[in-house]
């Protein structure tokens, strides 16, 4: 007798229909990953497609390095900082590393203030981290305004392998524009925070959802994941 | 909802963390700077990687303490890039290959096979014991044989196998340099010309004799010779401190002339009239856009082809080389 009365119960619910119960259908019944905020799933799983982006340009780069027959350019010799007639192989690329690590390491701390609704000390931490990032795209502006001027093209360069260019324009290009991009959002993120938007539960201007600090971990991640690319980059384009 | 509250952990932990980006990165640039090569400083350059990325993505993305659902999900699919990484390296190893079957320029030219074409009485040699310690030495500096018409021998290869027995009947020249590194020759129908360097030196001997037309050039050169034996002649330009290092040049010519210049200037000069000294801190495009006008910087390539016997590749300018510069219209 107990049967009929739970099917009615599970039933009682009317299932939308059309669009809204196809996404219902597929969203409601399970969740795969039980501890996260679904933001926090869905972020991660955005950076897992970007990882394989950011995959995709490293291969074709170790494609065209590997089967070119005319010798690559040295980079130590191509990313040099000359100060005062003293040559520094590197040591932009050093600035750069660096300032991203730092950024990083603010970031990280904004996200444990936010985890304890620590309001102004978040929103500062996270503008500095977008200070940082702001810092290390005009330092690549630089360095992309030198080798521009050296006479660095996408299709050749004074140095060697003519693929060298192409590589190192989309490669950075598109760390760059996600770092750009990291910028914005981080200071849009921080105005939120300090005004308090999280702690009052004010409705989104763009999607009307009321926010909280999660947002704050899901940015997090996203900037972290800028900084693990770069390590690639840098160990595999600039130093191999 | 679960999660409410995050995950707390101490700020002491991100310090430490922290600090470690900072050490592995500066690790990293040691290996740099203090010029680890080959296999150690892959090794180090990917470890320092690995050990970096997997420290960003365990503390500062918090996945050390997801659960393992999260994990595998994130974690694993990268895994498929390995096997992409794989795929590629084998590819691409294949293109090398076939671009330097096809298309004979490039670093291990030298290991084709020797050709000697016809049956003539010329003959050349290298002592085999001093090539093969140069073939050892240079093998991998790369070298590049590119032969037109008659009378032709790829000079790697001389090098490489310590014996070269070119002989060219019908037009009567032969050209022969056991030269690694980077040796350049052109053998028009009834000219020798050999551009080769350093290595061709080390190996040490050369003789060269052709017999039909009755000229021979022979030169153990150093430093960037031209050899040019234009018909009927043979000239030979090459370094004192070749001459003098080697001294086991066996030249023969019959008949026709043998000129020895030990300036390869001057061995430019006689071709084109327009030269120019590389300066410090110069490139082949900041000489292009000073030579050609600015804008056209991107015609550095002409003067790389003008210049293939003295430069190994288009970055590697030292200060003082003297450069022919040819003309732009052409």
């Amino acid at each position: 007798m107990t049967e009929p009365a739970l099917t009615d119960t599970l039933e009682a619910p009317a299932r939308p229909g059309g669009w809204q119960g196809f996404a219902a259908d597929w969203s409601s019944d399970q969740r795969a990953f039980k501890n996260v905020p679904w933001g926090k799933a869905m972020v991660w799983i955005f950076l897992l497609s970007d990882t394989f982006i950011f995959s995709c340009f490293l291969l074709s780069y170790m494609t065209v390095r590997m089967s070119t027959t005319v010798p690559w350019p040295d980079t130590s010799e191509v990313f040099i900082l000359t100060i005062r007639g003293t040559k520094y192989p590197l040591l932009l690329i050093a600035i750069m590393t660096m300032i991203l690590i730092t950024s990083s390491g603010t970031m990280a701390m904004a996200v444990n203030c936010g985890y304890s609704r620590d309001r102004v000390k978040t929103a500062v931490l996270l503008a500095v981290t977008a200070a940082f990032g702001a810092t290390f795209v005009g330092t690549q502006a630089f360095e992309w305004t030198t080798l521009i001027l050296e006479g660095v093209r996408p299709w050749s360069n004074p140095w060697g392998a003519d693929q060298f260019g192409a590589c190192f324009f989309l490669i950075t290009g598109f760390h760059g524009t996600h770092v750009t991009i990291g910028v914005i959002f981080l200071l849009l993120i921080a105005r939120k925070v300090w005004r308090g938007d999280y702690d009052r539960h004010a409705r989104g201007f763009f999607t009307s959802r009321k926010g909280n600090y999660e947002i704050v971990e899901t940015l997090g991640l996203y900037w972290h994941f800028v900084d693990l690319v770069w390590v690639f980059i840098f160990a595999l384009f600039y130093l191999w | 909802m679960v999660h409410k509250e995050g995950q707390q952990h101490p700020i002491k932990l991100y310090l430490i963390v922290w600090g470690w980006l900072f050490i592995l990165s500066t690790c990293s640039f040691l290996v740099d700077y203090l010029g680890c090569e080959g296999f150690l400083r892959w090794f180090l350059i990917l470890l320092f990687m690995i050990v970096k990325a997997g420290l960003i993505v365990a503390v500062f993305m918090h996945m050390a303490w997801e659960r393992l659902a999260l994990m595998y999900a994130i974690l694993a699919p990268p895994g498929a890039v390995l096997l992409f990484v794989a795929i590629m390296a084998f590819e691409s190893d294949y293109t090398h290959f076939t671009r330097l079957a096809f298309f004979g320029t490039g670093e291990e030219a030298a290991t084709l096979e020797p050709h000697a074409s016809g049956s003539g009485t010329g003959t050349a040699t290298a002592s085999p014991d001093q090539s093969k310690k140069a073939a050892k030495k240079h093998g991998l500096d790369g070298s590049k044989a590119e032969s037109i018409g008659d009378g032709v021998v790829p000079s790697g290869s001389a090098a490489a196998t310590g014996e070269a027995g070119p002989t060219a009947p019908a037009s009567g020249n032969a050209a022969a340099a056991p030269a690694t590194g980077e040796a350049n020759k052109t053998v028009p129908a009834g000219d020798a010309m050999v551009h080769s360097d350093t290595a061709a030196a080390a190996t040490g001997e050369a003789g060269k004799t052709a017999p039909a037309s009755g000229n021979a050039a022979s030169a153990p050169a150093t430093g960037e010779a031209e050899k040019t034996a234009p018909a009927g002649d043979a000239m030979v330009h090459s370094d004192p401190a070749a001459a003098a290092a080697t001294g086991e040049a066996g030249k023969t010519a019959p008949a026709g002339v043998a000129m020895v210049h030990s300036d390869i200037a001057a061995a430019a000069k006689a071709l084109e009239a327009k030269f120019y000294t590389s300066k410090p801190g110069d490139t082949l495009w900041k000489i292009a856009e000073t030579e050609y006008g600015p804008g056209h910087g991107g015609k550095y390539h002409l003067i790389f082809e003008a210049n293939k016997a003295l430069l190994s590749n288009p970055g590697k300018l030292s200060p003082g080389q003297v450069l022919r510069i040819p003309p732009l219209s052409g």
